[in-house]
């Protein structure tokens, strides 16, 4: 592919560059900026998901 | 909205019809929303949590577990799902189509709804060629309009027929055994919630906090999706129909049912039109395709469901086993990256190694393939299919004991979480990772990405 007038370089390695960029800034990111995701809501979710719908579905078998 | 507008997509009107085949409304509704919740479960823990984090799609997030070459094995799993499923809820767009002349009074010939599926597909294609914002004011137009159409069936159900009447409706073709059928259609239940894996890491990566991208998916796309099933259960069990678009006029009268006729012809345009976008960002994993432009590839994804065009309702028919069988390909994988992402790497990957295009990456393991989890896949469907094929409907006896996609995704995940311990393979990605990196500093070492955006 021939490089674009304005960068001289070709699309493919302005996506490399564009993906290269959003690659550091996703490591850089702290897990505390994206929330926290607790054993409290390990539980909640596995006692709402798994365990009562296992127990609804023995009952009603 | 997003969750909500993909989650009470008609493939949920499918599978309430399809248990309806077999059970009745309170086994029917336990087993709908048990089991979804069950098998969403499954797919989403690792899958929100890993896409949300590393702003990837589920292809991508499968790298670590599979291998950079042995992604394209689930790529053929993943595009066989989305098609397949734009596919049947076509022929039900079809079927709709032919439904609302027939209402008003126009009489049609069966080739309709194959002429249905291809306009059906047609308009699909438009939508996704004209960009994601289309799709967004779509949803936001669809979504509130199918929840309105959902509490409607609900509200016509209970007054016109009310719970004793409900409960008391018969299967449609039960089989001799009533356990199995139970076990069945739990089943379907687990599987359906397990089929959520194509879009999981695609709708979590868009949001913003870690809750956002669990509750919501847990919720719609696991109890909600059961509740919109159970609504198409009852609606099957007291119209004696499995067909969806065959409840409407019944249920809400001429004007009101060609109304949600039509509403749920949109909904199904707009299913399809996000499984297309879904599926055309996974293509291009491969090189080929990698460079083709939008429009080309949503072409190529379309040509294998020509089929879906000349034999609409021969492939409708073969609906529930293609559902089961999603639990064949999606219980392996959920409980391999279970394990990898959440237990081997405690929920650290490298995002760098994703996208590296190197022999020595820390992901590209044996000539590109994690056999691991290759070989963990094809275990784990082989214990389903033993327990029970869909195909056939032949099962086990182990069967009652066990249901084959939780068993499919437990089995596989232990065999790989040992193979890995014992190879160490997952502590030796991390050290190769770092002199891959040191190398990319040095000016004579290059870094190459392959990127897939």
């Amino acid at each position: 592919m021939s490089p674009t007038p304005d960068t001289g370089k070709t699309p493919r390695e302005l996506v490399v560059e564009d993906l290269e960029r959003r690659i550091e800034s996703l490591e850089a990111l702290d897990d505390s900026a994206l929330g926290r995701f607790t054993t409290l809501d390990w539980v909640i979710c596995v006692v709402g998901s798994v365990l009562i719908p296992a127990v609804l579905l023995w009952w009603f078998a | 909205m997003t969750n909500f507008a993909y989650a009470i997509a008609t493939w949920c009107f499918l599978t309430g019809g399809y248990v309806a085949q077999l059970v009745g409304a309170v086994q029917g509704l336990v087993c709908l929303i048990a089991g979804t919740m069950i098998g969403v479960f499954l797919t989403t823990m690792p899958l929100a949590l890993g896409c949300h984090r590393y702003g990837l799609e589920q292809m991508d997030f499968c790298t670590p577990s599979f291998g950079t070459r042995g992604i394209k094995i689930l790529l053929i799993f993943y595009l066989i799902n989305m098609l397949g499923w734009s596919g049947l809820i076509l022929v039900m767009f079809g079927n709709g189509i032919q439904n609302i002349l027939e209402a008003l009074g126009v009489q049609t010939g069966d080739w309709i709804v194959g002429a249905g599926v291809a306009l059906g597909f047609w308009l699909s294609y438009l939508m996704v060629t004209r960009g994601v914002h289309l799709l967004n004011l779509a949803t936001s137009i669809i979504t509130p309009g199918l929840g309105v159409l959902i509490a409607y069936m609900f509200y016509v159900l209970f007054r016109d027929y009310g719970w004793d009447q409900i409960a008391a409706a018969q299967p449609l073709d039960p089989g001799p055994d009533p356990m199995k059928n139970y076990l069945i259609c739990v089943e379907m239940g687990v599987a359906g919630g397990i089929s959520w894996f194509g879009g999981v890491g695609f709708l979590a990566r868009n949001t913003r906090r870690r809750r956002n991208a669990i509750y919501p998916e847990l919720i719609q796309l696991g109890f909600m999706m059961g509740v919109v099933c159970s609504i198409a259960l009852f609606s099957a069990l007291v119209i004696q129909s499995d067909d969806p678009t065959e409840w409407m006029i019944p249920l809400g009268g001429v004007y009101l049912g060609v109304l949600a006729l039509v509403f749920v012809a949109l909904a199904n345009i707009t299913s399809t039109a996000v499984s297309l976008f879904a599926s055309g960002l996974a293509i291009r994993h491969v090189h080929i395709f990698r460079d083709r432009k939008w429009w080309q590839l949503m072409v190529i994804l379309i040509m294998p469901c020509v089929p879906f065009v000349f034999w609409p309702n021969e492939l409708y028919d073969m609906g529930d086993a293609f559902l089961a069988f999603n639990g064949t390909m999606y219980g392996p994988i959920s409980g391999i990256l279970f394990a990898d992402f959440l237990f081997l790497r405690r929920q650290k990957y490298n995002l760098w190694s994703i996208f590296e295009d190197h022999p020595k990456g820390s992901y590209h393991y044996a000539w590109g393939f994690n056999w691991i989890g290759i070989g963990s896949l094809l275990l784990g469907q082989a214990v389903y299919i033993w327990l029970y094929n869909p195909g056939t409907g032949a099962t086990h006896a182990l069967f009652y004991y066990i249901n084959p996609s939780i068993a499919a995704c437990v089995v596989p995940a232990v065999t790989y979480a040992i193979g890995m311990k014992l190879l160490g393979w997952h502590e030796k990605s991390v050290r190769i990772s770092e002199e891959l990196r040191n190398r990319s500093n040095n000016p004579v070492g290059q870094r190459l990405i392959d990127p897939n955006i």
